[in-house]
């Protein structure tokens, strides 16, 4: 047998085993059923529903995230420092969100072949520019130890650093730095994913006991122009630097002139010998990983004082909403970011505001385009609102501040869409 | 009846067809659970709450077809939410070392059985904590709950390359565990096939 089917074979044998130390209660499903007949009576699935502080259905089909520079990543395609991304992301995403030419090798040579974007490629909602931030913070922020030299062996200064969330990932942090030196650009991405495998004809070196690897990371489309959507002139061989460092894993990029092996090396000492601090692991440090019901007197300096950012929480809002409960977590479906949620009731119907610093609007803005319901862009009091229509019901969201508030009814729909704006109005005219 | 008609008739609001249709799923949702958190608790919280966030949402599922996927997104959502609420409440269990009270009783008889399976819980528990919960929640499902690599990509909404590349990560750290424990030697790298 192939080891790695014994491994397999072995993994299994032992989940399966372990399995059996919990027996699980078949009762347990009738009970569930009971519950659920009389379920606007029973008050224990009221409880539950009341601790579940961050509605599923906004969990799953309200997350959106803000893409203020979108850079995408695909089979062949090492475009995430590429000036040609980086170009037309300041001239808004639309120019490399719907698709570009990539050049595919084929059995007589590489072809250009268009691809689409969204569909094809792994992307990338970046967002804040953490610039001015120290290691031992953006460790905090992304939740794994992470080290960003402010230069590179080579002269190459930091200009930006970045932290993003893969879109199909969601929770899967990468912090992203870019080095400019001259022409060329650096790009140095740090995350929890490992890509080591992925180099071809890769050579490894050591330096203080940390394996650096160097190798062919894939071919970079040359465009007339630097212009993605016209077909490339031809291709080049990029290599990339990997290691691994506390846990973390590190990639280097070039945007023009390769990373020679030579270079890789003076990049990996430089790196190491610059290494001024290591932090301890800060899994919980800045993040609020359980939920707490903050007194009903909370102020917002103390809110705010919780979660880390300012926040506008008005202890009543119209259709005679009065808060109930301030509720501080962590955004469930961001690890890295924290949230509030203020419920609101009237005697009759529940409230939720949400706030939070994970970028919700983008995506959401990107499916208000190709809906085809009532969802779309409005303007409160001068901020650009997202009116979307979601599971049964809709919520308005907008961004103020930096942060993302959500609104919607617990159960139920907004009785108009003029309720919800004259809510919202509240909430950004408050404080 | 098959799933696809139980979606359907749960969907109207059939309970019988929702006991039949969660009922099938129920033992290894709760193990699932179990191997997520090693907390016997915490495992049925986890599937009560999903079960129940299932009954809730599955008017809004449009494809009997990928019942199990949108089933499964549910209960991991679900597990990670509660995990991490429950991250700083070390229940009894823990402070025990493991749980047993669901062992056959035939084995509590059998010393040497129990001394292995005691060994075996112990091994497999280390090997699960040094696992990130993301690498757990893909090992699990892969090799317990026997999702292939596309079903897993569709519960957890990653590319397929990520879900290769958390199982061959997860693979080459529990390879390591294992070598370490003496179970396995030290032979050449451990990959993924899947």
């Amino acid at each position: 047998m192939h080891d790695n089917e014994k491994i397999d074979d072995m993994i299994r044998g032992l989940l399966d085993k372990e399995a059996l130390n919990i027996e699980p209660k078949e009762e347990i499903i009738g009970e569930i059923g009971v519950k659920l007949k009389n379920i606007e009576q029973d008050s224990k699935l009221k409880c539950i529903v009341k601790n579940n502080i961050f509605p599923m259905k906004l969990n799953i089909k309200g997350y959106v995230a803000a893409a203020l520079l979108l850079f995408v990543l695909a089979p062949g395609l090492t475009l995430i420092f590429s000036k040609e991304a980086r170009v037309a992301a300041a001239h808004g995403i639309d120019a490399v969100k719907n698709w570009v030419y990539v050049m595919i090798k084929a059995e007589d040579g590489y072809k250009p072949v268009k691809v689409e974007v969204n569909d094809d490629a792994g992307q990338f909602d970046i967002f804040y520019d953490y610039v001015g931030l120290t290691d031992e913070e953006l460790s905090r922020k992304a939740g794994f130890n992470i080290h960003v030299p402010s230069e590179l062996w080579g002269g190459y200064n930091c200009i930006q650093k970045i932290k993003g969330v893969r879109k199909s990932d969601n929770t899967i942090v990468n912090v992203i730095a870019t080095y400019e030196h001259k022409n060329n650009t650096f790009g140095l991405m740090i995350s929890m994913d490992n890509y080591i495998e992925v180099l071809q004809n890769k050579k490894e070196f050591d330096v203080k006991g940390t394996k650096f690897y160097w190798g062919e990371a894939g071919t970079d489309s040359i465009y007339p122009n630097h212009d993605m959507q016209q077909i490339p002139v031809g291709v080049k061989i990029s290599h990339n630097l990997l290691w691994e460092y506390q846990g973390a894993f590190y990639r280097l990029y070039s945007s023009y002139e390769d990373i020679t092996y030579d270079t890789a090396q003076k990049i990996a000492e430089h790196f190491m010998n610059n290494i001024s601090n290591t932090y301890d692991k800060k899994d919980d440090a800045g993040v609020i990983r359980s939920q707490s019901i903050l007194s009903k007197d909370a102020t917002t300096e103390e809110i705010e004082n919780e979660v880390g950012f300012k926040v506008k929480v008005p202890e009543s809002l119209p259709g005679n909403f009065n808060i109930a409960y301030k509720i501080v977590g962590m955004d469930p479906m961001n690890n890295s970011c924290n949230m509030f949620k203020g419920e609101y009731n009237n005697g009759e119907r529940t409230l939720n505001l949400i706030i939070t610093e994970a970028n919700w609007p983008v995506m959401e803005y990107d499916r208000i385009k190709d809906a085809e319901d009532d969802s779309r862009i409005i303007e409160v009091e001068g901020v650009e609102c997202h009116w979307t229509y979601s599971d049964g019901s809709h919520v308005l969201g907008w961004m103020d501040k930096d942060v993302y508030y959500l609104i919607g009814h617990e159960k139920g729909d907004f009785s108009s869409i003029d309720e919800a704006v004259a809510i919202a109005k509240s909430i950004i005219n408050n404080g | 009846m098959d799933e696809n008609e139980l979606v359907i008739k749960c969907q109207q609001g059939d309970m019988e067809a929702y006991e039949a249709l969660f009922g099938s799923y129920f033992s290894k949702a709760v193990r699932y659970a179990f191997l997520i958190t090693g907390r016997s608790d915490l495992a049925e919280d986890i599937v009560q709450e999903a079960l129940i966030e299932c009954y809730k949402d599955i008017k809004s599922l449009k494809s009997p077809e990928k019942f199990k996927s949108w089933f499964y997104r549910i209960l991991v959502r679900t597990s990670w939410r509660v995990k991490a609420k429950e991250k700083r409440n070390v229940s009894m269990d823990e402070l025990k070392g493991s749980e047993y009270r669901g062992l056959n009783s035939n084995l509590d008889n059998d010393l040497d059985r129990l001394v292995e399976t005691r060994e075996s819980s112990r091994l497999i528990k280390d090997v699960l904590q040094k696992l990130s919960l993301p690498l757990r929640t893909t090992v699990v499902l892969h090799y317990y709950n026997d999702l292939s690599i596309k079903e897993i990509s569709q519960v957890l909404k990653w590319f397929h390359g990520t879900v290769k590349s958390r199982l061959y990560n997860a693979r080459k750290i529990i390879h390591k565990e294992l070598v370490k424990e003496g179970y396995v030697s030290d032979g050449k790298e451990c990959g993924t096939n899947a």
